[in-house]
């Protein structure tokens, strides 16, 4: 049977320098679905989609709102095709009833263990409207190594230099952040994979540079401490959300590989300036990520923010705006207070002001975003300060031997294209 | 006692029921049952909610509450409590709605939230 797995595109951040990862949600998926299937990927980000009149099935994974539009075009064209559609990832769960619209079938919830089941009533034409396993998590020692076999993965590489690929340690978050839909996903409980399992999959990625996608590290300080010496001997190199603010925990991490971490950067106070000093001296990089827009803020307090920044000696910064993205406090507080003025989920790729900011206005917030991404990166462009970062981790695998060089033969592409100079 | 047609008067507890494509969910729930009035307040309870918000689910609940309290929906007035949570943060303070309903083939739909200080709602309660 041939199943037809695709992963919509979308708008990417128009200030930030274009990459594209190799997607997570679908390799996950991939690993649960019975071996029979021959299962065909596209990551339209990265590959052109050819409708094919030879597949059985077709999955649609989407993971981010500004997805969903998208998501639903192409399922229109596949079942105009008489192809069966099923739609599955976070952003389904997010858009579910609105998703059902479009689809013969919607799958909420976590995979491991339930795909057997899916594809036994497509294949008996019994297919159910919806396989609905919210909050109805599957053992997580389930989890397996992804299937990243189903990638194209030259496609991936820009310049020659491949992208990092992303795995995941755990799922739930004890956070419920303001902006984060992840509680209402993964629900609030802190579920670690099996360390030895996590393991088992890190060996079996053929890339030094990873990307730990967990929300947060930061869960439970045993657990990661465990986590990270475990991780030492593989000398991968990798770049993850917050790490415990723990000079033992910060110390494994940078001895496991801890190359950058992204971290929130939501006011200016000493916490921050402090949290930022302790990553710089285990030789930890950091991202900064700005949320723009909160109730909080003022436009003096964004100005004063972006100088903080600049203090601050960040080695990237990332300025989103606040996005009402749905099961999120923002967005029930913004629904009630009816400031959501724009419903177009192809605006919602964080970079556009979609409510009535409360301190603002919506072009006021839209010409502070500007301004951000414009004062922090006038001194040093993001080209800039991101190749400071990979010659970070060039000198590190140079240390212990694990550095590969780019390869040549894909040195004048980017993402599978050629350059235009 | 027979329930199905008893009146309550007034109800003061935790409520739990199946949310969003079937969650567990739990709200606090008051119930103030008048002559002319049904005042039903939920409040958020945040961490302590395994489900989803009662925002998305606001029409839905309102329903279950007057079904399992025998609350007549035209006697209904409806008030999302959004409680204040130990935070410096502005999104954290509390607010009030009264939530207004469409009723569209019996069923209530369309929620449209109104904002209410705390002083309102306690006239309400007391008036």
């Amino acid at each position: 049977m041939k199943f037809h797995l695709i992963y919509p595109s979308w708008s990417k951040l128009k200030e930030q320098t274009n990459f594209n990862l190799p997607p997570h949600g679908p390799v996950v998926m991939a690993a649960t679905i019975p071996e029979y299937v021959n299962i065909q990927f596209t990551d339209e980000n990265v590959d052109e989609l050819i409708y094919d009149d030879s597949v059985d099935f077709v999955g649609i994974s989407m993971m981010l709102t500004a997805q969903v539009k998208r998501g639903w075009q192409i399922a229109d064209k596949y079942r105009s095709l008489g192809k069966k559609v099923i739609f599955g990832g976070i952003s389904t769960m997010l858009h579910a009833k609105e998703t059902q619209e479009y689809a013969d079938s919607i799958f909420l919830g976590e995979v491991e263990g339930r795909m057997t089941e899916v594809f036994k009533d497509f294949e008996n034409n019994q297919l159910k409207p919806v396989y609905n396993y919210m909050g109805k998590h599957p053992d997580i020692s389930l989890v397996g190594t992804a299937k990243r076999s189903i990638l194209n993965r030259e496609k991936y590489y820009h310049k020659g230099i491949q992208m990092v690929d992303l795995f995941h340690a755990s799922r739930g978050c004890r956070f419920n952040c303001y902006p984060c839909c992840v509680s209402f996903l993964g629900g609030r409980q802190f579920r670690p994979r099996p360390i030895e399992r996590v393991i088992e999959e890190l060996e079996t990625i053929e890339n030094n540079r990873l990307f730990i996608v967990d929300n947060s590290l930061a869960q439970d300080k045993e657990w990661e401490k465990e986590l990270f010496r475990e991780m030492i001997p593989l000398k991968k190199k990798w770049c993850s959300h917050p790490i415990e603010n723990d000079a033992e925990v910060l110390d494994l991490a940078a001895q496991a590989g801890a190359w950058y971490v992204y971290q929130a950067i939501f006011d200016t106070s000493d916490y921050i300036r402090k949290r930022i000093k302790r990553y710089h001296d285990h030789g930890i990089k950091v991202e900064g990520t700005i949320l723009l827009g909160l109730d909080n803020q003022t436009e003096d307090d964004i100005y004063r923010l972006i100088d903080f920044l600049l203090e601050m000696n960040l080695d990237l910064a990332e300025f989103t705006i606040l996005t009402p993205f749905h099961h999120t406090k923002a967005y029930d507080d913004m629904i009630r207070q009816k400031r959501i003025f724009d419903t177009n989920y192809d605006h919602y790729n964080a970079e556009r002001v979609v409510f009535q900011p409360k301190h603002m206005s919506p072009d006021k917030l839209q010409e502070l975003y500007q301004y951000a991404w414009d004062t922090f990166y006038k001194d040093e462009t993001q080209e800039q300060k991101m190749f400071k970062l990979i010659l970070d981790v060039i000198e590190k695998e140079m240390r212990d031997g694990t550095y590969r060089p780019r390869k040549e033969d894909l040195a004048t592409s980017t993402f599978g294209k050629p350059i235009t100079r | 006692m027979e329930l199905e047609n008893f009146e309550y008067n007034f109800i003061n507890q935790i409520y739990k029921y199946d949310g969003l494509w079937g969650r567990k969910s739990k709200c606090g729930l008051k119930l103030v049952n008048k002559s002319e009035t049904a005042i039903v307040i939920v409040t958020d309870l945040y961490e302590e909610n395994p489900g989803g918000s009662i925002t998305e689910f606001c029409a839905e609940l309102a329903m279950l509450i007057c079904k399992e309290f025998n609350i007549d929906n035209n006697k209904l007035i409806f008030i999302h409590h959004v409680p204040e949570v130990n935070s410096s943060l502005d999104f954290y303070s509390e607010a009030f709605y009264k939530v207004c309903f469409e009723t569209l083939e019996g069923k209530l739909q369309n929620p449209d939230w109104h904002p209410l200080t705390r002083d309102e709602v306690e006239k309400m309660i007391q008036s």
